[in-house]
């Protein structure tokens, strides 16, 4: 038996502090027939609207003002502390380098699209969520999807879920964005 | 931490509601693993007879309303050129401090990620090889020569409206001023390369 999604379905969170690509996040999810998009323009702004309005699926951006797309996703992703810890996120980033989507999957972001976005790249998305929804894990310093997407049975080293059962996940205060760059 | 932020996570954490209650949590020792008793399959999958997940209809109408909008992009691509020229001045004559830097990053960075949605894909190249010297230089005495090439660049790209991937112009531009960033790069001491994206992957996407 197949499965389809029907967008219509699902309400959507669209956060980024531009909005030329709020604008363009909405078109696209208009053509897939999404009726209910919710646009916030700064992660604080997107945590809000996420409290009040109770998305389906959360697209965000990553450099943005006050909370960053990964703060806003380790807030989202505090297991007793939100509304719904398990909401889908959806990361539109600029950034293209293996740590920063490393990063991004260690906050709890379900996956993550690089720019420039495409509505192929962004429905294929939309559609892994949904139908594809991965199991949570938590762990003493992690609480998000499991960051294994596929089980490999010959996989006999140590694992990072072992790191305990603990508070949740953590808000960590980050150095800025040149800080965040520096690797030498 | 700001007052803004403050007042947020306040508030976020009066919200506490407790997840067990929608989920079930299967407890492995050192972790959980938990599934939430209501997914979004059960909100919106649906029966379908075609093959595979991709509806393509959604995905025509999708790229249908992109490109009505695109009648947009050149000038929200000009809005984008004249932030950075304003970050570009405010960082070379008002000195180099973290800040100027830091506002010059985030313009280059959003240019990298628009510009190709917006049909400047030459513009995305040069921003990403800019964003590269950005990071990576010493901060300093960064290279503000170099930064300026770059900058004059993405200026002319979009001035002269080269949109697409065949402008052979704007593809020698880009192309020179990638070798130039390699070779920068190349003399600083020791990063980690997967920073660097190649330039094909850029054309690529």
């Amino acid at each position: 038996m197949m499965y389809s999604v029907d967008c219509s379905r699902l309400r959507f969170l669209i956060v980024d502090d531009n909005i030329h690509m709020r604008r363009i996040i909405r078109a696209l999810l208009h053509g897939f027939g999404v009726r209910e998009a919710h646009e916030a323009e700064d992660g604080a702004a997107g945590l809000e609207a996420f409290t009040s309005y109770s998305p389906d699926i959360v697209i965000t951006d990553w450099a943005m003002p006050i909370f960053d797309g990964v703060e806003l996703t380790r807030m989202i992703r505090q297991a007793d502390a939100i509304a719904n810890p398990f909401v889908p996120i959806i990361m539109v980033s600029g950034y293209a380098e293996r740590r920063k989507v490393l990063e991004a999957r260690d906050a709890g972001v379900n996956e993550f699209l690089v720019k420039p976005i495409s509505a192929k790249a962004l429905y294929q998305r939309i559609v892994s969520v949904v139908l594809t929804p991965r199991p949570y894990i938590r762990t003493k310093t992690f609480f998000g999807p499991d960051r294994r997407r596929n089980i490999n049975p010959n996989y006999n080293d140590e694992e990072r879920r072992n790191e305990g059962i603990g508070t949740g996940a953590q808000i960590i205060e980050r150095p800025n964005i040149i800080d965040k760059g520096q690797s030498r | 931490m700001s007052d803004k932020r403050q007042e947020i996570l306040a508030k976020l954490n009066a919200s506490s509601t407790t997840t067990r209650a929608r989920a079930s949590v299967e407890s492995r020792g050192s972790y959980e693993i938990i599934r939430p008793r209501i997914t979004l399959k059960d909100k919106a999958a649906i029966y379908t007879d075609r093959p595979g997940m991709m509806n393509n209809a959604a995905i025509e109408r999708a790229e249908k309303a992109l490109e009505e909008l695109s009648v947009e992009f050149f000038s929200w691509m000009d809005e984008e050129v004249i932030k950075l020229q304003r970050a570009f001045e405010d960082f070379s004559k008002n000195g180099v401090t973290n800040d100027s830097l830091t506002k010059l990053f985030k313009i280059v960075h959003e240019i990298r990620g628009c510009a190709s949605t917006f049909g400047f894909p030459f513009a995305t190249s040069v921003a990403n090889g800019l964003a590269q010297i950005i990071v990576h230089c010493d901060q300093k005495v960064p290279p503000i020569q170099l930064i300026s090439s770059h900058v004059s660049a993405i200026r002319a790209i979009v001035r002269e409206d080269a949109r697409g991937s065949t402008d052979a112009t704007a593809k020698a531009l880009s192309d020179q001023l990638h070798l130039i960033t390699l070779n920068y790069l190349a003399q600083l001491p020791p990063i980690s390369t997967d920073n660097i994206k190649p330039l094909a992957e850029v054309r690529a996407s």
